[in-house]
């Protein structure tokens, strides 16, 4: 009888959607006939979907149909006035780059200030400076190289986390992925999505996009591996947030990447 | 007309085919948002973002997935990255990643004190019940509950919207619930009266 227990327990999902074959439908019948216990667990389940099904519901009125159509109107307008900065994206997007490498450089700076301990962050430091060589960052480094290499005093090597934590292999820069494509060379204006990180988030999402043509911190990651990469980035759990800046499907996509 | 003819109009800048693709879904997106939110001005904002996302990537949209796969995945997106932003202005929400017992990784809000915001929503005391246990689900279980329970689509919408084989979405709706039974076991008597 257990058995038969816990096959009907199985069922009972697809029991109360009409899913089951009728050859099922009849075994769980004749089950709950006969067994309390399985009946019971079946009024809770039916009970539990019952009430789901009665939430309230939200409903659109007018008012608020119309502010859709006002926006999208909007979005409109903004999308066909003439757009002059947006001539070179690239030159857009490596001033992002520029950006996020000041603050790169900022903080390894100022981490590498003798006497100041409190800059560290407490906690996740030790055990990846203890196991992370500095190749992860080469961008980062090369400017920086009065910074300590390995083993320096730990508040020195504060800018590079390195290698994420667990088990994502790092690839060096020079390391080609198999998903890389030739870059067409007329092809310059592509859409940019800009994401944003906390300085561990910052490391996992160098990681993920090592092997893709980089420029900077501007990444090109062709269209078809781009709803992957980005999902990843986002499922990253240092992830901020994004900017959208262009959205036509041009073959690739610029992603930048920036720190909090 | 059927949907894809209003779609392929829309990508050449038809506005009056817009509206309509806007009319048979603004409801359902505003509920999912409301779902996944919490809140129902959230949610509004949320729903307003997401067509305006609609329409400027409609361009981009080739129909590799079904049109509602893609919306949904839009609206998901644009709920995600509004719970990270309320996360991280409202000191008082705190947000933990853990991982439920089935390996799956999921985000539980940690209010304190406050009202919640579906307290507006709440007839009686199992909807409370059901809908604190729906926030402690995986977002792959909450989001397969929302479609099928609250939002009453079929398996093969489901299967269409979340991208996943029909096999698939029945073992994961089967999962959910079971999940859900079991975080309700405490309020079985609430269930068993309404
Ligand atoms: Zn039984």
């Amino acid at each position: 009888m257990k058995d038969t227990c816990e096959n009907v327990h199985e069922m009972l999902s697809l029991y109360i959607d009409d899913m089951l074959t009728e050859a099922e439908t009849k075994q769980v019948e004749k089950h709950l006939q006969t067994c309390q216990a399985c009946r019971a667990e079946y009024v809770f389940l039916k009970s539990i979907v019952s009430t789901a099904q009665s939430m309230p519901k939200l409903t659109v009125d007018t008012a608020f149909h119309e502010k859709i159509m006002e926006n999208v109107a909007q979005a409109a307008k903004e999308s066909q006035k003439p757009k002059p900065a947006r001539k070179n994206v690239w030159k857009l997007a490596s001033g992002f780059a520029a950006a996020a490498a000041v603050v790169a450089l900022s903080v390894i700076s100022l981490n590498s200030l003798p006497g100041h301990p409190e800059l560290t962050p407490k906690g996740q430091t030790e055990p990846i400076q203890s196991e992370a060589p500095q190749e992860a960052t080469a961008s980062e480094t090369k400017d920086s190289s009065d910074t300590p290499k390995k083993g320096g005093k730990p508040a020195g090597t504060v800018q590079t986390p390195a290698a994420p934590t667990g088990s994502e292999p790092v690839l060096a820069d020079e390391q080609v992925s198999p998903y890389v494509r030739a870059i067409p060379e007329t092809q310059t204006d592509y859409p940019v999505v800009s994401y944003c990180f906390t300085e561990e988030g910052y490391q996992a999402a160098i990681s993920i996009l090592s092997g893709f043509d980089k420029d900077g911190e501007v990444y090109l990651v062709p269209d078809e591996q781009k709803d992957e990469i980005r999902a990843k980035l986002e499922a990253v759990s240092g992830y901020l947030e994004h900017e959208e800046m262009q959205l036509e499907d041009t073959g690739f996509l610029k992603i930048v990447l920036s720190k909090e | 007309m059927s949907e894809s003819e209003y779609i392929a109009l829309c990508q050449k800048g038809d506005m009056d085919a817009f509206n309509q693709l806007v009319l048979m879904y603004e409801n359902k997106i505003l509920n999912y948002c409301y779902r996944i939110l919490g809140d129902r001005t959230d949610a509004e904002d949320a729903t307003q973002e997401v067509f305006v996302k609609l329409y400027r990537f409609i361009g981009s949209f080739t129909g590799q997935s079904a049109f509602s796969t893609w919306l949904y995945k839009i609206a998901s997106n644009v709920c995600l990255d509004l719970l990270r932003k309320n996360k991280r202005h409202k000191t008082e929400t705190v947000s933990l990643h853990q991982q439920n017992t089935e390996g799956e990784e999921f985000m539980m809000y940690v209010e304190d004190g406050s009202p919640t915001p579906y307290e507006v929503a709440q007839k009686n005391e199992a909807q409370r019940a059901l809908l604190d246990a729906l926030e402690k689900l995986g977002e792959d279980q909450k989001k397969v509950i929302i479609l099928r329970d609250i939002e009453g689509l079929s398996y093969e919408e489901i299967a269409d919207i979340t991208g996943t084989a029909p096999g698939t979405v029945k073992s994961r709706i089967n999962r959910a619930r079971k999940a859900l039974k079991k975080l309700l076991e405490k309020d079985r008597e609430l269930f068993l009266l309404s």
